[in-house]
């Protein structure tokens, strides 16, 4: 896994440039109190009326404050720990319920695996996005581990789907066989043989999840339809709509929230096409050329 | 029945995929009702009861009056009965009973006002940059040692996951508002008479510029990267060397040999992205204020109109599986890989 890793961060520059820029943002949002707690103190970060409004950028305020008087780094930096952490979460939970159900389907096969299969096809072919929004509509507390699992619940079908068919392909492969007939069962065959060979994928699968997930969130929320109660990088462009910031000259509140979306979500994108370039070269060179 | 199966093994799988293709879509649609009626809060519901409040007391023949409400909106009974009395409906009268942000119109003639905007809107877009993406990205594959290539191919990866909206709102910004160039709200000026006049379509054109650029721009790149790769792996082939030995000119191998291979699974993508156009773009549409099934959607979800929400979700569920059945009904006449593997 990690040697897998390396050769991508070694043979191919997308994956190196996606890394950093992702890590980053990641360290940014760790490290975000560390810069807005001596700004706001001990409150939450989302508390409306912590200063006066639209105080331009200055020494107390780099960025100013926003229409709600709170800080705008502040707005930020917690806005991205939350975007991140629910993308990251709802990835987790979507990928895991994905693997047990795509590897309990291809591996059992037969009635099993139709069902499953069905039930599968038949998540994924439901718009997800009205009834996203209408869940988090009807519960307007809804906090951030709540929206996560919403969300994974909307998304672990797709890992379901390609897990599953991974796995199918390499039940044939001739180490699984050669295991099989040694006499190893079941569970320890998945645990020695399939699933470190299917590591790759399932890095892949999570990240494909992660920036699904996200993308829904930041599309509830910039349309205004999210909780309020939390700030995340989809609730400052809601905000910085409803505030107007065009009108005001101060676009940099909206670009700054979009554009960081915009490169987390091509810094994910990179990684993943990284690590299929060097699964499958073909994506990138012809194979019979010297 | 097997002798038949025997002699055309295709008819079991035509069985097999119509017989998916209901069971899907019946599945997703119970799916969603039961979803909607499991949600706690129900605005429909919480109407009805407050006439009830206010009603039973004062007015006399109030209760006949919330009774009808009630029917009309399918809530008397039990969930089952509900349920029962939901597909009896839909599937006999094709009625998908009464909206809430129009009532009464029923559901299904608020869609079918909004229908034709969104196909005018999406399959244009869609249209324009499957035929861009296959240009460009067989262009892409063919000069692929070139540096232009390599820029092509690695903006196309940067903006292949980045949702449209977010583009949008970049496209509002600086066409819109920063430099004036483009209508960014609505369909059509209200000035101009909507028939076929020459200052109506312009109108219709101009403002369907906005959101058609922001759909092509990230469906765009899609297609360029899936064309790119197919072509590429077909360029290693005997069949092209061959051609090349043969003396055709480039141009010629890369549109009748490269190209063509990879015609097949590009065109199997574009009826399902025609399949998914009903609710591919719900979010452009409410943010240009675009009339179509996007902003119904987005004015029904407000007040949590479900009958008009479940009507929207069916139409896109049916679609997407109606376009997948064509694909899968259709390929084994087109693709003589898949007969084989069906014969096998």
């Amino acid at each position: 896994m990690l040697s897998f890793l390396k050769s991508c961060w070694r043979t191919s520059g997308k994956f190196k440039f996606g890394v950093i820029v992702l890590a980053i943002f990641v360290l940014l949002a760790i490290t975000g109190p560390l810069f807005y707690r001596p700004i706001i103190g001990d409150v939450s970060p989302a508390r409306p009326g912590q200063f006066a409004r639209w105080i331009p950028p200055g020494e107390k305020h780099p960025l100013g404050t926003d229409g709600h008087g709170r800080d705008l780094l502040t707005d930020y930096l917690a806005g991205l720990r939350t975007t991140l952490f629910i993308g990251a979460l709802a990835g987790v939970v979507a990928t895991t319920v994905g693997i047990l159900v795509g590897f309990f389907s291809a591996y059992n096969g037969g009635w099993i695996d139709s069902v499953l299969l069905t039930i599968t096809n038949m998540l994924i072919v439901i718009p997800h996005y009205p009834i996203l929004v209408a869940i988090a509509m009807v519960t307007p507390e809804l906090g951030v581990a709540s929206m996560a699992l919403i969300l994974a619940f909307f998304s672990w079908a797709y890992s379901a789907r390609t897990i599953r068919a991974q796995v199918m392909t390499m039940k044939q492969r001739p180490y699984v066989e050669l295991a099989k007939v040694s006499g190893q069962n079941d569970v320890a065959i998945i645990f020695t043989e399939i699933l470190p060979n299917l590591m790759p994928y399932l890095l892949m699968g999570f990240a494909f999840s992660v920036v699904g997930a996200m993308v829904a969130e930041v599309g509830i929320e910039a349309l205004g339809l999210g909780p309020s109660n939390i700030i995340t990088l989809g609730l400052m462009i809601s905000f910085a709509n409803g505030w107007g910031v065009y009108s005001m000259g101060r676009l940099e509140i909206l670009l700054i929230p979009v554009g960081a979306l915009v490169l987390i979500f091509m810094a994910i994108t990179m990684i993943n096409r990284g690590m299929e370039e060097y699964l499958n070269p073909r994506l990138q060179k012809v194979t019979t050329e010297k | 029945m097997r002798k038949l199966l025997r002699k055309y093994p295709v008819l079991g799988y035509y069985f097999n995929k119509v017989f998916t293709y209901f069971v899907t879509i019946f599945g997703a649609l119970t799916i969603t009702f039961f979803m909607f009626r499991l949600i706690p809060s129900n605005p429909i519901q919480n109407w009805v009861m407050s006439l009830e409040r206010q009603y039973s007391v004062t007015i006399e023949g109030g209760d006949a009056m919330i009774n009808r409400y009630k029917e009309q909106f399918g809530l008397t009974g039990t969930l089952w009965d509900q349920y029962v009395g939901y597909l009896r409906q839909l599937i006999l009268k094709g009625d998908l009973g009464p909206s809430f942000i129009a009532f009464p119109t029923p559901v299904q003639d608020l869609m079918i006002a909004a229908i034709p905007w969104t196909i005018a809107l999406l399959s244009v877009s869609i249209i324009i940059s499957w035929s861009l993406g296959l240009l460009i990205g067989s262009t892409a594959a063919w000069f692929r040692d070139k540096s232009v290539s390599d820029i092509i191919t690695n903006v196309s990866i940067g903006l292949s996951q980045v949702p449209s909206y977010l583009i949008a709102l970049f496209l509002v910004l600086f066409l819109g508002y920063q430099w004036k160039l483009l209508p960014t709200r609505g369909a059509f000026d209200a000035q101009y008479q909507i028939g076929w006049n020459l200052d109506f379509i312009r109108s219709v054109i101009a403002h369907s510029f906005l959101p058609a650029l922001a759909i092509v721009m990230v469906s765009l790149s899609g297609w360029i990267l899936s064309t790119r790769s197919l072509v590429i792996s077909n360029i290693g082939e005997d069949y092209l060397i061959y051609a090349e030995a043969k003396g055709l000119k480039p141009r010629k191998i890369m549109i009748g040999y490269a190209l063509r291979n990879a015609m097949l699974p590009q065109a199997t993508g574009l009826a399902l992205t025609m399949g998914s156009m009903v609710s591919g773009q719900l979010l452009i549409e409410s943010m240009f204020v675009y009339p179509g099934l996007g902003q119904v959607m987005s004015r029904a979800i407000a007040i949590f109109d479900y009958n008009t929400m479940m009507g929207i979700i069916i139409l896109s569920v049916v679609s997407v599986m109606t376009a997948s059945l064509i694909v899968d009904l259709l390929l084994p006449a087109i693709d003589p890989r898949i007969r084989t593997a069906i014969k096998a």
